[in-house]
């Protein structure tokens, strides 16, 4: 199958579209109560929530190092910047760089943090967390093509936005445990739940309502539907990934005491796999008005 | 500028993919790459009466197409590193090889599926309008060795006047990249975006 071959060739841009808005969006996450309460905060849990912000960057990092993998010739991609403002796919990669160099570069710096600079990193993780943001808009127009006829709908951004609202607090909710930091009555871990449950619901809203789209999309060669059969089973798997998701996190949440890594862990990896799943049926439907 | 584009005179093509393998010929391309392809477009059904008798609506129709070296061509539109182009001179949409970073973001927005990422070059890959044949006053050698002479290649206002702008199923409205292409129908083809045509030979032309 045609779609199959292109979904598959595109794979790790699969990848990249998982778990780059993820980590981009968990990140935000994780610097929030750095950036709300700065030096509110018990400097010993700032400090460690401070350097695991690596966990968010490191799963971004590798979505970005994996969408590099597929370019024929990778020595030409510092032209990528020519593009930047006149190219959805320039935009992505820049702002990608950006926001990922900037929190990389930050995230060093946090092990010769003097108190004297919490102002400054404060503003530093603001300051970076919109170029995430940024980031995850940059990527969620970068399949903004008027003759991509299958792509061409809102659904392409919304889904992109709400995957990574889905999968980044489940991811932040990982980070915040391997941070050992804990707000009291794990009110930042339940809000990252909610945040997931709801954007869980509304990626199955938009996911139905585009396979419903599907069938109506289509050129010569085939309908979006025909390129993707499989598209609303996976809609239900996708469905129950990401409920076994929330309820790990939930457990996470809701476990006496501290919880054991592999509840945040297995809900981040089936979120995850939920993500990729549909990712993948997306470049599956790929379509052209045309031939 | 003079802007240069394709004539196919559908009345004239018999289908035999000359073009597309002089093409393949000349650019010394590997199996599973072709700049020109042909496309075998059908239309209609075929029906069994009581009596056990068929009747059938059925028609075939070839479409020669390579690059239509679109004016708004969406392959430059997204190209990351601008080396996807057009020249400046001729309007061809050629592909700058030491830019490319062989993404193929360029074939998945063509409507036309001009450009191709060859992976052991590295980089996308599409017809140039044979660029070095023109520059020596030649024409592109998918026209010159057209048996039927249903392609040709000049100016496009010479072109224009030889048939409509890339108006025959099952190519999408103009309007998406206002294509250098120009096409004198057959009686039975339909027009761009009819929705009753379907192409029968996927695994060749893709």
């Amino acid at each position: 199958m045609d779609s199959l071959a292109t979904a598959l060739n595109e794979i790790t841009l699969v990848l990249f579209t998982t778990l780059a808005p993820a980590g981009a969006v968990a990140y935000v996450l994780m610097a929030l109560p750095l950036i709300a309460r700065g030096d509110a905060m018990e400097p010993a849990a700032r400090q460690k929530l401070d350097r695991f912000l690596c966990v968010p960057i490191f799963v971004a990092m590798i979505g970005l190092i994996a969408s590099a993998t597929h370019l024929g010739t990778p020595s030409n991609a510092l032209y990528v910047i020519t593009g930047f403002g006149r190219s959805p796919l320039s935009n992505e990669v820049v702002c990608g760089a950006v926001s990922l160099g900037a929190a990389g570069i930050f995230w060093l710096t946090a092990f010769s943090e003097g108190i004297a600079h919490l102002t400054a990193r404060r503003i530093a993780a603001a300051i970076i967390s919109l170029l995430g943001l940024g980031f995850v808009a940059a990527i969620s127009l970068a399949y903004d093509a008027s003759t991509i006829i299958t792509w061409n709908t809102p659904y392409t951004p919304i889904t992109t936005w709400l995957n990574a609202l889905t999968g980044g607090p489940l991811l932040a909710l990982l980070g915040l445990r391997l941070a050992r930091f804990y707000t009291p009555g794990h009110a930042l871990g339940r809000a990252f739940i909610i945040i997931a449950i709801v954007a869980l619901m509304a990626s199955i809203v938009a996911y139905v309502l585009w396979a419903f789209l599907l069938p109506e999309l289509g050129n010569a060669l085939a309908t979006g539907a025909e390129q993707a059969p499989l598209f609303g089973p996976s809609i239900v798997l996708f469905a129950l990934l990401g409920a076994s998701a929330i309820a790990f996190g939930a457990k996470t949440i809701t476990w006496e005491g501290e919880a054991p890594i592999r509840f945040p862990l297995a809900a981040t990896l089936l979120m995850l796999a939920g993500i990729f799943l549909m990712r993948f049926q997306f470049y599956m439907i790929h379509l052209t008005v045309g031939l | 500028m003079t802007q240069y584009a394709f004539h196919f005179d559908g009345t004239r093509c018999t289908g035999c993919k000359t073009c597309e393998m002089a093409c393949k010929d000349y650019k010394d391309l590997s199996v599973g790459v072709a700049f020109r392809k042909v496309y075998e477009v059908t239309l209609g059904e075929t029906k069994k009466a009581d009596d056990g008798t068929f009747t059938t609506t059925c028609v075939s129709y070839p479409l020669s197409m390579a690059c239509n070296h679109c004016n708004e061509a969406s392959c430059v539109k997204v190209c990351p590193t601008g080396a996807m182009h057009k020249d400046g001179e001729t309007g061809l949409v050629s592909v700058d090889q030491d830019k490319c970073i062989g993404c193929g973001y360029c074939h998945m927005a063509c409507p036309y599926n001009a450009p191709k990422v060859d992976r052991e070059k590295g980089h996308s890959v599409k017809c140039d309008g044979c660029a070095e044949r023109l520059a020596s006053g030649e024409k592109p050698v998918c026209v010159e060795a057209c048996p039927a002479r249903a392609l040709d290649f000049g100016t496009t206002e010479e072109m224009a006047a030889k048939g409509e702008q890339a108006n025959i199923a099952p190519l999408p409205e103009k309007h998406y990249t206002d294509p250098n292409f120009y096409i004198k129908p057959s009686e039975d083809a339909k027009p761009a975006s009819d929705a009753s045509v379907k192409v029968v030979n996927p695994l060749e032309v893709k």
